[in-house]
């Protein structure tokens, strides 16, 4: 049996309870962005998949993402780790030599909780709850499970091509953004956006809460994922900083400049931008390419923000142009930046003298964006035949809180 | 067996959530967004 790291294993459960902490976080981020009538609904979104992926993980989830891959094709692990059989306290060589596996599998949960919660934003404010219930089953399943072996799994396909994805810029992010834009598309506009109603946020210190929250688990998130307590997980952990800090900064000044005002929502979003730019980057490129990367990342965003506003889609809280578009820059800006010089165990980018590096990242984007995007239509498909995706016209002018759960989040009284 | 057990409970849960009525109907469709929240009581 190999040794066990106390430092290390403290550090990964440690950074597991960060990442788990993100998922309320983003249910207060997008809770303050929807009106307050729709705010236990989207709340309850990130609570609920909280609760049920981490049951699908244990049961078959971590199985399909990270077994034995199935026929050695690089697409799917197989069942054998179904119930976390033969998944034991003894580290597992391949993914984590250092940890107990279940300290592994229960961070890598962490992930999968929190990816189709980021989802939930684009069809906030009118998709009835039984039908979210299924579409989160069958996209963890069909979805974050395969694309999480692509990438990271022992023998997934684009983990042997070399792509470098250090914490999720494709499995999390791209996934969730392009699957965000197409559940957006396929469940249409709400109904209010098409009568006129203001869409303000209606309590926009939740969403400054909601972002310090997630920032603050995003430190689990990609320092974690070093695996250990040592100068990687350091790495990481500055280059999250310095990204997101940028990331808002850039935003604000471009929304100022654009919109005459310094926006308290402008710079949380461009934080959050930050934040998904450099996740797939974290382990693998220097400070100065975190900054970099934070300057542009706001820049494509913002763009990405205006472009979906003429556009005839629905994403109610951006999260294909935050996350979609974000994690692209940040999985190709990986192809440009890394250097060996801050992870050995990696490939070097374009600017330190690798040209393949980015074309295997533009491989890696493009499969998340094709598979994520595909699956996500065809899952809503499925979802429909067995439950009508939307609320009515009376339950979505009542709000989802009243009209999906029979709760209201402030009382009148 | 634990895996079995476990599977089946969790596959009736998900299975409950789609018998199970939406909301206390006569709650929820009392109230338009123009009515006060106090007209619930």
């Amino acid at each position: 049996m190999d040794k066990i790291s106390a430092g290390d294993t403290a550090w990964v459960l440690a950074s597991a309870a960060l990442v788990m902490l993100m998922t309320p976080g983003l249910g207060f981020f997008y809770g303050g962005l929807v009106r307050r009538k729709n705010v236990l609904s989207t709340v309850m979104h990130s609570f609920f998949i909280l609760c049920l992926i981490s049951v699908q993980w244990v049961l078959w989830g971590y199985s399909l993402a990270f077994g034995p891959d199935w026929k050695g094709l690089g697409i799917i692990g197989d069942l054998s780790w179904i119930g976390l059989n033969g998944v034991g306290l003894a580290p597992n060589k391949d993914y984590a030599a250092t940890i107990p596996h279940q300290a592994y599998m229960m961070f890598q949960m962490m992930f999968a909780v929190i990816t189709p919660a980021l989802i939930s934003g684009a069809f906030a404010e009118r998709k009835r709850f039984k039908a979210f219930v299924l579409f989160s089953l069958l996209w963890a399943t069909f979805v974050y499970d395969p694309l999480a072996h692509w990438v990271w799994g022992h023998g997934g396909w684009l983990g042997k091509l070399g792509a470098l994805d250090f914490a999720g810029g494709t499995v999390v992010h791209i996934s969730s953004g392009v699957s965000a834009l197409v559940a957006a598309w396929v469940l249409g506009r709400r109904i209010t956006h098409t009568s006129g109603e203001d869409v303000e946020p209606h309590d926009i210190p939740m969403v400054v809460l909601g972002c310090a929250l997630l920032w603050f688990g995003w430190f689990g998130f990609n320092a974690g994922s070093a695996l250990a307590a040592n100068g990687l997980a350091t790495s990481a952990f500055v280059n999250t900083n310095t990204a997101a800090a940028m990331a808002a900064l850039t935003w604000l000044t471009i929304s100022w400049a654009h919109k005459g005002q310094p926006s308290v929502v402008g710079a949380t979003a461009g934080a959050v931008a930050g934040l998904v730019a450099i996740t797939p980057a974290a382990g693998y490129v220097t400070p100065g390419a975190s900054i970099i990367i934070g300057l542009l990342v706001s820049l494509v965003c913002y763009s990405a923000v205006m472009l979906r506003d003429k556009m005839k889609v629905d994403d109610a809280l951006d999260v294909w142009a935050v996350h979609g578009v974000g994690g692209t820059v940040g999985a190709l800006c990986t192809g440009l930046f890394a250097t060996t010089v801050i992870n050995s165990g990696a490939s070097n980018g374009l600017f330190y003298g690798n040209p393949a590096q980015l074309w295997i990242q533009t491989i890696a984007v493009g499969a998340a964006w094709i598979f994520s995007g595909a699956m996500t239509f065809l899952i809503l498909k499925v979802v429909n035949v067995f439950v009508p995706l939307r609320v009515s016209e009376k339950e979505e002018a009542m709000g989802l809180d009243l009209s999906q759960h029979s709760e209201v989040a402030y009382s009148p009284s | 067996m634990e895996i079995v057990v476990s599977m089946i409970a969790f596959f009736a849960l998900v299975a409950s959530w789609f018998v199970l009525p939406s909301a206390p109907r006569a709650v929820a469709t009392a109230l338009t967004p123009s009515e006060p929240l106090s007209a619930a009581a």
